[in-house]
């Protein structure tokens, strides 16, 4: 079947390399740019049984974008810009797409590194963090978390992220701040942009999970790929981690529905013809672009503070169980974005970068991260299945002149949801998962079998392709021990 | 159990397709949720829409003949197509902000004006939709019936 719709194709997709792929600018109609794909063949077949690629597409059609419209080799069929998407526009004559971020604006992921081995122990004692983790984190419905902000206590978290958190609750610190992408605080976040709809939704749902394929996971550090990198990071082999991987809640979900409407409304004023109403777009300069950008950021800011409220959660589960000392050696090693629009310089030109599903991934030269990580680059998280692995990986420069210095975001749906649920009951995947060591807490039975390990592509062979484009080098492969899912 | 469709089967124009009396159906979608919906009329379909999402918001479970809470909800789009999506996201709302599941609904329409009457369930909610999408948004009234196609980020 997949080969099928490749051969299809064939006429039009070249290859550029054995992990670089072209869908050429007139393959489309409107196509403004080409279609660029990071894929080995095997992976393109795979992309090529849904409409990912017919989405990169159209993504190629918007005003201003330049060089190309990227996938990541994760790449799988969203809803108006592919998952696994990167498109870059030019800041003077481009647009802004809220499609292009998303509705959970900076979804990311978390790594923090405990200062504990696996071996050191007992299965007794992961268990127990496993369930202290469950306790402790809110997941399921859309409220429980502790903090519930409104007022000018919000507005303060959507203007400064985490540093808001840290100087009206005393949560999280200074050297978590610095091992946050862009600190945790996007310049330019208007929290008057925000609606007082979103702010509704959001505001009693910090530091709270979400669902969907959101989760947090206990973790051991199970191979080293490059152990300088490891050890800048402050990763060593066998140690326990917890990667959190969760995004801006209702208040994102809300900043991205408000202005999809308003850019879809103000399109055709534009000049813009859209091939999918959810490539809603407006020029960066109009006063719609300029005020989604300044919900946009308020937004990030509001996910990095839910992540930091989240990480708070880690260190409390990690001092009942392992003590005071352990949750206070607990460090966060980087937080970074996968959905999220960026203003960056490449090549001399400002753009907007778009990054829906992709990773930031920015190398040794970039003074955008931290100081203590430009020896290796910035770290990048790909979480792969709750039964696989997941991946540390490091940015490199090179990945600046390819993808805009991106990255892939995880290993890429390969099933629907449908086609899990076909498969297992969410009693035979518990079942299966403790059989292989990893211990499962979820709110949803439906969930739970939705994310089952079978709907991922091979997240091994997806970073194998990562490192073969010169995108970013693997570092660490994580073991999962213990999923909590929303 | 949630009945499926191949991705790219149309059902606008599709007359051998599904019963006319309300029902919905999830379809296959790589990364996201797609339901297709269809009713005899307008205000039927909108129900079912109100009916899908509380199954989706019940864990995948049609929520039965449980008592219900009652709250109303007054909307206005520029079109159908988008008055539909506007009700499935303000449902989500619902849900969230009260932590209930909204199962049902009785609804009005006057032209692209919906007034409806939502009945939820006092369970927490599965937030497993974010939002509805204008990807794809399919709307389509027939003589006899009325079809949607709405995808839902999950």
């Amino acid at each position: 079947m997949s080969s099928l719709q490749l051969a299809s194709r064939a006429d039009q997709i070249r290859e550029i390399s054995p992990v670089e792929f072209e869908l050429p600018k007139g393959s489309k109609p409107g196509m403004r740019v080409p279609a660029r794909v990071f894929a080995d063949r095997q992976l393109l077949e795979r992309i090529a049984a849904d409409r990912s690629l017919e989405q990169l597409q159209n993504v190629a059609t918007l005003p201003g974008i330049v060089e190309a419209a990227l996938a990541m080799p994760d790449i799988h069929q969203g809803y108006g810009f592919p998952v696994g998407g990167v498109a870059a526009m030019d800041a003077s004559c481009g647009v802004i797409s809220p499609g292009g971020v998303g509705y959970d604006i900076n979804c990311g992921v978390r790594l923090l590194a405990l200062p504990v081995s696996s071996n050191e122990l007992s299965s007794d004692q992961l268990r127990r963090l496993v369930e202290e983790l469950a306790r402790r984190v809110p997941v399921g419905p859309g409220r429980g978390g502790e903090l519930k902000l409104s007022g000018s206590k919000l507005d303060r978290v959507l203007a400064k992220g985490p540093r808001a958190l840290l100087t009206q609750f005393g949560i999280g610190s200074e050297e978590e701040i610095a091992h946050t992408e862009s600190e945790g605080a996007l310049e330019g976040a208007e929290p008057g942009c925000v609606s007082a709809k979103a702010r509704e939704r959001g505001g009693p749902q910090l530091g709270t999970l979400g669902s969907g394929n959101h989760f947090l996971e206990l973790q051991r550090v199970e191979r080293l790929f490059d152990t300088g990198a490891a050890r800048c990071f402050g990763l060593e082999e066998d140690q326990l981690t917890v990667l959190i991987h969760s995004g801006s809640r209702g208040l994102g979900h809300q900043v991205c529905s408000d202005y999809v409407r308003i850019m879809e409304g103000v399109a055709p004023r534009y000049g813009i013809s859209l091939p999918d109403r959810e490539l809603a777009c407006a020029p960066v300069d109009s006063p719609e672009a300029r005020r989604y950008i300044g919900a946009m950021a308020a937004a990030a800011n509001f996910a990095w503070a839910n992540r930091a409220v989240l990480a708070y959660r880690v260190r409390e589960a990690v001092a009942a169980v392992l003590g005071d000392g352990a949750a206070r050696r607990t460090r966060q090693i980087y937080d970074v974005a996968h959905n999220i629009a960026k203003l960056e310089r490449h090549g001399g030109r400002h753009l907007w970068v778009h990054r829906k599903g992709a990773t930031r991934a920015f190398g040794p030269s970039s003074k955008e991260i931290p100081a203590t990580y430009r020896a290796v680059g910035q770290p990048v998280f790909v979480p792969g299945s709750m039964g696989t692995a997941s991946y540390v990986l490091a940015g490199l420069d090179s990945a600046l002149e390819r993808s805009f210095g991106s990255a892939c975001h995880g290993a890429g749906r390969q099933l629907s949801r449908a086609a899990s649920r076909k498969q297992t009951t969410a009693k035979q995947l518990r079942s299966d998962l403790e059989r292989a060591g990893v211990v499962v807490r979820s709110a949803s039975a439906r969930g739970l079998v939705e994310e089952a390990p079978f709907a991922y592509k091979d997240v091994d062979h997806v970073v194998a392709v990562v490192e073969r484009a010169g995108l970013a080098k693997r570092v660490a492969r994580l073991r999962p021990l213990g999923v909590i899912k929303g | 159990m949630l009945a499926v469709r191949k991705q790219g089967e149309m059902v606008a124009g599709e007359k051998k397709y599904g019963p006319r009396r309300p029902g919905h159906r999830f379809l296959d979608h790589t990364g996201e949720l797609e339901v297709e919906l269809e009713a005899p009329t307008a205000e039927g379909l909108f129900a079912e829409a109100a009916a899908a999402v509380g199954e989706l918001l019940n864990d995948g479970e049609r929520p039965g003949g449980e008592r219900r809470s009652w709250t109303e909800i007054c909307l206005e789009a520029p079109a159908r197509d988008r008055l539909l999506v506007d009700f499935i996201e303000e449902l989500v709302f619902l849900a969230e902000r009260e932590g209930m599941v909204p199962a049902s609904a009785e609804v009005s329409l006057q032209g692209t004006e919906l007034k409806a009457r939502v009945g939820l369930i006092d369970r927490p909610p599965v937030p497993l939709v974010k939002a509805a999408t204008l990807h794809n948004l399919t709307y389509v009234e027939e003589p006899d019936r009325v079809l949607a196609r709405v995808v839902l980020d999950v």
